[in-house]
């Protein structure tokens, strides 16, 4: 378990790296976990496992500083847990939430820790010390990243039994409830995002992009069955806009609203010189 | 100067040639500003790494030790907060403007100090908006559909291509807004903030945002209910009537809920609290799961 461990630390170490470094966006599930499971010996597991996951913390996204759920760090050890002891999709999910919660307290934590720090930063200007405040700074990286991989790396070495037993002993409904939560929880990120973008004017947009992508169906008769007497079709519906599409034509009415409004900035501007000479119109039936 | 003048007078600007050093100082920009998340705090957010980020520049600018370069590190520590990917066009910005002020100082005329703060301020703002609806509402969102199909199949591809789609225009956003930040300077910008393009931008990138959010909205809350009853011989099946009423109902519902919620009182965590509780208790009566 000691060379699992050592792996897990370290992707936990890098993802949570890149995440700051560059926002290279490499902490989503969909691209941490395929890695974790390539380096733990089962890439294709992997694969299928982040894209899963990626699903269930599609809607989190961490705005204006505020962490909704440590994404990166549940989806990691659940996936990471259910890898090495051989469970499937449900377990990664049952562990990976409740794990994102606690990862939010033990980022809150880390941030009042460097809060802690800004007069220090303060003081080593005040003191006219710059390679204080450089060392100071290098230091709080360093506690930063260690912090993480220790983390992995005890959690896995140490807790791999335990979650088994743990898993084993859990009632079927807990299990069932959180993957009831896994289908709500995106409705948080949603409502997130909603805050920064919303406004009175624009808000018909959010519903127009609701319609279009729960609106757009194929109904496909899968199955006819004939029971006393009465036929009953069975359908199912598959949406037929993908997000990929629907933000081809997001990208058009935007394209087309940005054109409007630089043109209602430039007739603005130009209004002023206009009114002294005729007015368009005129000109117009002048010709 | 009428709006258009202005206009024209920036295509200008944009068109010319960096010199080679302030090529160097782009690219230098481009990679320091990639740290500006680390040490963030409650208090100033990105405002201790933007004065960490700023050390290089200023020690070139007034040189090592100096009081000036002190007193100029003071003002860089304020609370700063914006999308990391916008982040080198204001450093690239303010950079120049140092310059000019070093300058204004050197021939003895006075600067407003004031004025680099106050461009910085006015600037994290609608970046951070332009920002996030570009990088968290469109980008993030058209890279994780393009990979997720391949992902699902167990392909590599999806993981890679997730990488690319996403980082490409990261990469350029980043490194042409490092240019333009220096191109630009400050004087234009101002009166870009004030012919409202920028305003135009933002609205255009907020409605795809909006677009986008309500696409995910119905595609990926997947709540649902799978209470059924047995009506007499009629199977009354919830979900489908609410099918019928509208599809996707529940998580328009759930999401339009917790929005108000979130604009009355911002409490995220405790939002995030009453889910668990909620999917336990409906988990348990039957409704769902």
């Amino acid at each position: 378990m000691f060379k699992e461990a050592l792996i897990v630390g370290l992707v936990l170490m890098f993802t949570k790296f890149f995440d700051w470094y560059g926002n290279t966006m490499f902490q989503r599930p969909i691209f941490c976990v395929s890695i974790l499971g390539a380096l733990l010996g089962h890439p294709v597991e992997g694969i299928m496992l982040a894209a899963e996951l990626e699903l269930v913390f599609l809607g989190n996204v961490s705005l204006g500083g505020v962490m909704p759920s440590d994404f990166t760090m549940g989806s990691l050890f659940g996936a990471a847990f259910a890898l090495l002891l051989g469970k499937d999709v449900a377990t990664a999910i049952t562990l990976a939430l409740p794990l994102a919660a606690l990862g939010t307290l033990l980022y809150s934590c880390m941030k009042v820790a460097v809060t802690s720090l800004v007069p220090r930063f303060e003081k080593t200007i005040r003191d006219k010390n710059i390679s204080a405040f450089k060392r100071l700074w290098v230091l709080q990286f360093c506690c930063f990243e260690l912090c993480y991989f220790l983390l992995g790396f005890i959690c896995i070495l140490v807790g791999t039994e335990a979650v088994k037993a743990f898993i084993e002993m859990l009632p079927a409904w807990v299990q069932a409830s959180m993957t009831v939560a896994s289908t709500m929880l995106p409705a948080l990120g949603m409502a997130l995002l909603m805050k920064s973008l919303w406004s009175k004017e624009n808000c018909p947009y959010y519903f127009l992009g609701f319609a279009l992508g729960a609106f757009f169906f194929y109904r496909n008769v899968t199955g006819v069955s004939i029971a006393e007497g009465a036929a009953t079709v069975s359908a199912s519906s598959v949406k037929i806009l993908s997000l990929v599409q629907i933000s081809f034509i997001g990208a058009v009415i935007a394209a087309l609203i940005i054109f409007a409004e630089l043109r209602r900035i430039k007739d603005q501007a130009a209004k002023p010189a206009a009114d002294t000479t005729l007015d368009e119109s005129e000109d117009f039936f002048n010709d | 100067m009428t709006n258009t003048a202005v206009m024209d007078t920036i295509n200008d600007t944009v068109r010319r040639k960096l010199t080679p050093q302030e090529r160097k100082l782009v690219n230098s920009v481009f990679w320091r500003s990639m740290w500006l998340m680390f040490c963030t705090s409650y208090t100033k957010q990105q405002g201790t790494t933007f004065g960490w980020t700023m050390i290089p520049y200023l020690e070139e600018i007034y040189g090592k030790g100096t009081d000036e370069f002190y007193k100029a590190m003071g003002r860089h520590q304020d609370f700063f907060n914006t999308t990391p990917g916008m982040s080198p066009f204001i450093f690239t910005m303010v950079i120049s403007m140092e310059k000019e002020r070093k300058a204004a100082l050197d021939a003895g005329k006075p600067f407003e100090d004031s004025s680099i703060e106050s461009i910085k301020v006015a600037l994290m703002g609608p970046f951070a908006g332009i920002g996030d609806s570009i990088y968290s509402g469109a980008l993030r969102i058209i890279a994780t559909g393009i990979a997720l199909g391949f992902c699902q199949a167990g392909s590599w591809l999806g993981p890679i291509l997730y990488a690319l789609v996403f980082n490409i225009p990261n990469v350029l956003i980043r490194y042409l807004g490092a240019e333009y930040g220096l191109k630009l300077g400050n004087t234009y910008i101002a009166k870009a903030l004030q012919s409202g393009a920028i305003k135009a931008f933002t609205k255009g990138f907020s409605v795809l945002g909006l677009i986008m959010t309500g696409a995910m909205t119905a595609q990926y809350v997947s709540f649902k209910t799978t209470f059924v009853a047995d009506l007499g011989g009629t199977t009354f099946n919830l979900q489908g009537v609410l099918d019928q009423i509208l599809p996707g109902l529940l998580p328009l519902g759930l999401t339009l809920g917790t929005f108000a919620y979130l604009r009355k009182k911002n409490k995220p965590v405790a939002a995030m609290v009453f889910m668990f509780v909620a999917s336990v208790v409906l988990t348990v009566l039957g409704i769902c799961g």
